[in-house]
């Protein structure tokens, strides 16, 4: 579910960025609606991090865990980049 | 930021129809769409290698993820088995964006219709490695999935610490060459790991989205993503995945995988000669 309201939210974002006339309002909608894309597998893997950690799940927690910590380490190293 | 002038319209519906075909190849084959982007976006838009996988990378987040989420809601994605799996994907595909702002476009080209050819050798030979039942009820890699019959099948997951590695090279590429990986991720899985092929292909949908998240982070958070492309592709892509999820339960996939394999080499043929600069 968590994924397919990101997934909408960023295309109903993008089509409104496309739609609109040409401005930097336009361009900073479509920013956002391909970070709120980006941001949905992202916000999945939370959201099963928790699921995992409601069940009790050690070992598939930690697995988890360290996924997250990845994700991050990739967004820390784009930045430097 | 950049700011993009306004876009003529006939490319923008030229683009979200590429999208719409990606999402359906991608829905109903298990992979992203990629395979369909890089060369459309290269050689009749006429993108620059890297531009192109910027924009392929959003435009498969679309696409896997739009039809991820039908796989997770109907039981046949294994969750868990994606994470564990995607941890060595993400890596691979940061090294493998970084790569990509390195190599000129003539490599990228070239890896990608290798990436092509090899996928499709994998289409046209088809091969599923029959799962034998796994009984030990301790054991985290033992799992279970519900198959056609409405039976429930256990399945034990080998080879674990090749198939990290293997799926980390796979990362490398996805990133590298703009495509999602299903197309060699499905095979590794079932043939190596022995995972039941339809678990594998919605686990593989699950994977991609976050692999291809990994990937396209260096291009968005350095400004290198065309917006109004990636917007294009995109909303084509969540589109036509939701059409292929449509039509995947309606026709039989295992004729139009051979014919798609065909397409394939053609494309990776043009790919090639693009790279040799004479298209």
């Amino acid at each position: 579910m968590t994924l397919r309201i990101f997934l909408a939210a960023g295309v109903v974002t993008l089509l409104i960025g496309l739609l609109m006339p040409e401005s930097g309002d336009s361009d900073r909608i479509l920013w956002f609606g391909v970070l709120l894309l980006i941001l949905a597998p992202l916000t999945g893997v939370f959201v099963t991090a928790v699921a995992l950690m409601s069940e009790r799940d050690r070992f598939w927690t930690r697995i988890a865990s360290v996924l997250i910590c990845v994700i991050l380490l990739v967004v820390a190293v784009s930045v430097y980049i | 930021m950049r700011i993009i002038s306004a876009m003529d319209p006939h490319l923008m519906i030229a683009l979200i129809l590429v999208g719409v075909f990606a999402g359906v190849i991608g829905a109903m084959f298990g992979m992203g769409g990629g395979i369909i982007f890089i060369p459309v976006l290269t050689i009749v838009f006429g993108l620059s290698a890297g531009e192109a996988v910027a924009v392929s990378l959003v435009g498969i987040i679309a696409s896997s993820v739009g039809a991820a989420s039908s796989y997770v809601k109907c039981g046949k994605c294994n969750i868990r088995l994606g994470l564990l799996l995607a941890i060595s994907t993400a890596l691979g595909a940061l090294l493998g964006a970084t790569l990509a702002g390195i190599l000129m476009d003539w490599v990228l080209l070239s890896i990608f219709a290798c990436v092509l050819l090899y996928s499709s050798v994998n289409m046209l030979r088809s091969k599923e490695r029959i799962i034998r039942p796994a009984d030990d009820d301790q054991d985290p890699l033992v799992f279970a999935y519900t198959d056609d019959k409405g039976t429930r099948q256990r399945y034990k997951v080998e080879n674990i610490g090749s198939g990290l590695a293997w799926s980390g090279g796979i990362g490398v590429l996805s990133s590298l060459t703009g495509v999602g990986g299903g197309s060699l991720q499905v095979p590794l899985m079932n043939s190596h790991m022995h995972i039941p092929i339809k678990v594998a292909s919605a686990t593989s949908n699950y994977m991609i989205g976050i692999t291809a998240m990994a990937g396209v982070l260096v291009f968005f958070i350095n400004g290198y993503v065309l917006l109004d492309y990636a917007a294009s592709v995109a909303i084509g892509a969540f589109a036509g995945s939701m059409l292929g999820i449509f039509i995947s339960g309606r026709v039989r996939s295992a004729s139009l995988r051979k014919y798609l394999a065909f397409i394939l080499i053609a494309v990776a043929a043009s790919a090639l000669l693009k790279a040799g600069g004479i298209l």
